[in-house]
């Protein structure tokens, strides 16, 4: 190897990546935990909080949620027990303890929201960031598209097509959720894409000879992240709600033990009438509500952040 | 006789908005001029001319809606993408819009070598003697991000970006008009170093757009008065400035504060 | 390029605008408000026409790809039926609703029946009353559910959302998130508290599947209305929670603004500029206002099934279920009208309000 070519090489590293990973995340920490520092705290709680969960529901005696609990073995089943220190929120018609079952529920309806909000976030990003780069025919049909899901009687929909396909998996509901809640998300990701591709930059990327699509995937979109982090949380949420609405109506899935089923056991089960189980039926809204307000106050302070930023 | 390395003609671009009923609003109108190798050539006109269209234009950003581009006897939109921009580069107004704000400047100039000039094999030596002539030192560039050096800076390594090229052409659309005024001395003064070629360049052919008429007047050898999209005087920048014939002009120049003339009051 | 749009045509309109103020002035503002206007009433009539066509389209389509045949379903030979001849029984029925044409020309009769006669066909599991019939008797328990939670959402989260962003006081932060949970909580849970704690703890409210069909009668409407108020009321939450969030978080901003303290330094009475703050931060509700109202929709769809409320979303859940073709359109149909016509109305009033369209001119390019 002759001397040149060390230089050459060491020449197109330092081009590469002039300063250490290490220094940048370094870097990165410290700007953050200046200026993020209270939206930091809230996410890594709720992220502890979600992590203690999910821990909980693999360790015993919490791993099983099927598992039930009899007075007498074989003979008596300790089916709707109040609240005790055995079982801290009682349990169910079956005798299973409901605390663990909703631990269950609960880490199940996150997995929900996260898979049906990777998806929902894939088809607003691809709508919102193609139409504006490919222009002309492909940006009409793609704004048009998304004007009509805007204003399209979605809930009928989701109703009708869970009804109709007598089947009762997980996808099925994924799906339907996702095909319906992405419009207004991929309207902000458009409008943000056009206002960005005013900018110079999109101009001198061009001037490198980048293609079209390579200029919205690596200038655009890396831009427009903060939004689309944002529409995700957003999605998330409504998707563990969305769930829930249409398992309790009866048209839900009946393969993962969520929070929504736990609400149609609530019904099917008459945990409300005629058995009066409060503690059956409210744990599963409250857990619900919790979870979607604090996806609520993180993406609302995330949102002040971004905007922070912006000026 | 100098090489003549743009050619346009009868150049219009319309914009057309409404589906039904359409209106139209027109940039520019019918503009045909040229330009010869190794000169600066102003555009000066207010905002809302035409200038920038005329500059988007021939850099391929829109397409004109009558009248064509000659580049060195050629269509432009016949030479292809990559071989049209190693000859013709720009340099746009607003500095701190021409950087991806995601990223460092090193990605910018990376983008160059990636796309565009696969051939060069040692980059860093390449960018060295381009931000060397803009006077940039590499290691302050390079690893910083667009927010923490000036305006000035940017603009120059925005220069260096397209001397990279080796470009016979480059559209100045206003380059000075962000910047702060003890920079654009020097920026000025670099194009004119440009157009005259150094140690490691050939000279440059450069559209020098502005609404300055100063500016205009240092720079350029010959310039284009724009009005409302027309072209409404062009010619050597002595005899334009000094014996304006066109009314819009004459305007222009009396709006203009002078050193050498006394300010009447009344 | 913007720059030399603008500056082009607002000299143009500046002429036009000099040669017909000559005539008359109040003629030409008049003018240019119907033109504008009038054009995007069109624009967006088109525009929600072609969603109403593609949604029922759509509507048509999906329980015909069902594999099963509804009426096989639907009628249950009786003991003893020779079950060749209840074949032949069944083939009648199918000729009589129109069912053994191929799709596409199944299609083109429901579109002409539709478009020409405004007839939906014939329910099956209903002994084949005609559909427009059962869905207009529906129509009137979800509108009454729908229009007053709306308008009365509107208003009321507005208002106290405003307040809240405004004064930002210690009362009001814990109104901001009393709202904030109203928000969030799932309505259709809700609806389960309220039932739990109103119906069957209290007794305030009657139980049961039984409500009668609208009459002139006050024992009519009193016993409808007693069905009436529990889903209306978790309606009236649920958005209201909505507006209040949104007007709170548009005020917080709107008060931040540079007027605002400009205003104040300048010795603006709070009320005036709060007027102001209000006035400025409503418009971007209102674009918010379609999607509130589709959503508002669904919810209501949700509420009725859960409060066996007899509007259009109780209907539509057992016409899917027992897949009854006509019954499934005649119901989606209806509801897409509604959300189509809200959507238009909504839009209207907002051309109203928006100077940028009711005045018209540059904003509009």
């Amino acid at each position: 190897m002759t001397k040149e070519m060390q230089i050459e090489l060491k020449n197109q590293e330092e081009l590469g990546k002039k300063v250490g990973i290490k220094e940048i995340i370094k870097e990165k920490y410290h700007a953050a935990m200046d200026r993020y520092k209270r939206q930091i705290i809230l996410i890594t709680v709720f992220f502890i909080v979600v992590l203690i969960i999910v821990i909980l529901t693999l360790i015993p005696p919490f791993n099983d949620p099927d598992k039930r609990y009899w007075v007498t073995p074989d003979v008596l089943l300790d089916n709707y027990a109040e609240p005790s220190l055995k079982h801290l929120l009682g349990t169910d018609q079956l005798g299973r303890d409901h605390l663990t079952r909703l631990f269950h529920a609960v880490r199940n309806s996150l997995a929900f929201g996260l898979i049906t909000g990777l998806i929902c976030t894939g088809i607003a990003v691809f709508l919102g960031v193609i139409g504006p780069f490919k222009g002309g025919a492909v940006d009409a049909t793609t704004s048009f598209i998304t004007n009509i899901a805007l204003v399209f009687p979605s809930y009928a929909f989701i109703i009708l097509i869970s009804t109709i396909l007598q089947i009762r998996e997980w996808w099925v509901t994924m799906l339907v959720i996702a095909l319906f809640s992405w419009p207004w998300a991929a309207r902000s990701i458009r409008s943000q894409v056009l206002t960005l591709k005013e900018r110079n930059f999109i101009k001198v990327s061009k001037m490198s000879a980048l293609k079209d699509m390579r200029v919205a995937f690596t200038e655009v979109l890396p831009n427009v992240l903060p939004y689309i982090l944002l529409a995700f949380i957003m999605f998330l949420g409504g998707a563990i709600i969305a769930e829930a609405g249409i398992a309790m109506i009866g048209l839900g899935q009946q393969n993962w033990l969520t929070l929504g089923l736990l609400l149609n056991q609530a019904v099917d089960y008459g945990w409300i009438f005629p058995s009066f189980s409060y503690w059956l039926w409210l744990p599963p809204g409250i857990c619900l509500i919790l979870i979607v307000l604090s996806f609520f106050i993180i993406q609302s302070s995330l949102s002040r952040t971004f905007e922070q930023r912006k000026v | 006789m100098k090489k003549e390395i743009l050619k346009i003609q009868n150049l219009t671009k319309k914009y057309t908005s409404g589906l039904i009923r359409t209106k139209e609003t027109i940039a520019v109108e019918n503009a045909s001029f040229k330009l010869y190798s190794g000169e600066i050539l102003s555009l000066v006109g207010e905002s809302g001319s035409g200038k920038t269209t005329i500059a988007n234009l021939i850099l391929r950003f829109i397409q004109p809606t009558e009248g064509e581009i000659f580049y060195e006897g050629k269509e432009i939109h016949d030479i292809p993408t990559k071989d049209y921009y190693k000859n013709v580069q720009g340099i746009f107004q607003d500095p701190y819009s021409s950087f991806n704000y995601f990223y460092r400047i090193d990605h910018m100039l990376n983008q160059v070598f990636k796309y565009s000039l696969k051939g060069i094999t040692n980059k860093r030596k390449a960018l060295e003697s381009a931000l060397s002539i803009v006077g940039l030192n590499t290691d302050d560039i390079l690893g910083r991000f667009p927010h923490q050096i000036s305006g000035g800076q940017l603009q120059r390594v925005l220069i260096a970006r397209a001397l990279l090229f080796k470009p016979k052409l480059i559209i100045a659309d206003e380059p000075t008009s962000m910047i702060d005024s003890s920079s654009r001395a020097d920026i000025l003064n670099l194009f004119k170093e440009l157009k005259e070629g150094t140690t490691n360049t050939e000279g440059i052919s450069i559209i020098f757009i502005s609404h300055d008429i100063g500016q205009a007047q240092y720079i350029s050898e010959r310039v284009l008065i724009m009005k409302e999209g027309s072209i409404v005087e062009q010619g050597l920048t002595e005899e334009v400035f000094l014996n304006p014939d066109h009314p819009y002009t004459k305007n222009l120049l009396a709006c203009c504060p002078s050193i050498y003339r006394k300010w009447e009051l009344d | 390029m913007k720059l030399t749009e603008m500056g082009i045509t607002e000299k143009k309109e500046n002429k036009e605008q000099e040669t017909l103020s000559k005539s008359s002035e109040k003629s030409t503002i008049k003018k240019v408000i119907s033109n504008s206007f009038l054009h995007m009433a069109i624009k967006k009539a088109i525009f929600y026409f072609v969603v109403f066509f593609i949604a029922i389209s759509i509507a048509f389509l999906i329980p015909r790809l069902v594999p099963v045949n509804p009426l096989k379903y639907i009628y249950q030979p009786p003991l003893g039926t020779d079950p060749e001849a209840w074949q032949e029984h069944i083939k009648d029925l199918e000729e009589y609703l129109g069912l053994n044409y191929p799709l596409i020309v199944q299609y083109a009769n429901f579109l002409k029946s539709f478009f020409f006669e405004f007839d939906l066909g014939q329910s099956m599991t209903r002994s084949f009353e005609p559909v427009v019939n059962i869905v207009l008797q529906a129509l009137p328990y979800t509108l009454m559910l729908v229009v007053p939670a709306l308008v009365l959402s509107f208003f009321i989260g507005n208002g106290i959302g405003a307040r809240t962003g405004y004064t930002q006081s210690k009362k009001d932060k814990v109104f901001y998130y009393i709202f904030l949970v109203l928000q969030v909580a799932p309505f259709f849970w809700m609806g389960y508290v309220l039932l739990d704690i109103f119906v069957l703890q209290l007794n305030w409210f009657p139980w049961g599947r039984s409500v009668p069909p609208w009459a002139w009668d006050w024992a009519v409407i009193s016993t409808i209305f007693d069905h009436y108020w529990l889903p209306f009321i978790v309606l009236l939450m649920t958005t209201i929670g909505g507006w209040a969030t949104g007007a709170h978080a548009l005020m917080v901003y709107e008060k931040a603004e540079d007027y605002i303290s400009y205003g104040r330094k300048l010795g603006f009475r709070d009320n005036t500029l709060r007027k102001y703050a209000y006035r400025n931060s409503m418009l971007p509700q209102f674009t918010g206002l379609n999607l509130r109202f589709n959503e508002l929709i669904g919810a209501t769809m949700i509420t009725e099934i859960i409060f066996r409320f007899p509007g259009l979303g109780y209907l539509m859940i057992r016409a899917f279920q027992a897949l009854d073709y006509a019954l499934i359109l005649g119901t989606f149909i209806v509801t897409i009208l509604v959300v189509v016509i809200g959507n238009y109305i909504i839009d209207m009033c907002y051309g109203i309000l928006d100077p940028r369209i009711r005045v018209g001119g540059k904003g509009e390019a």
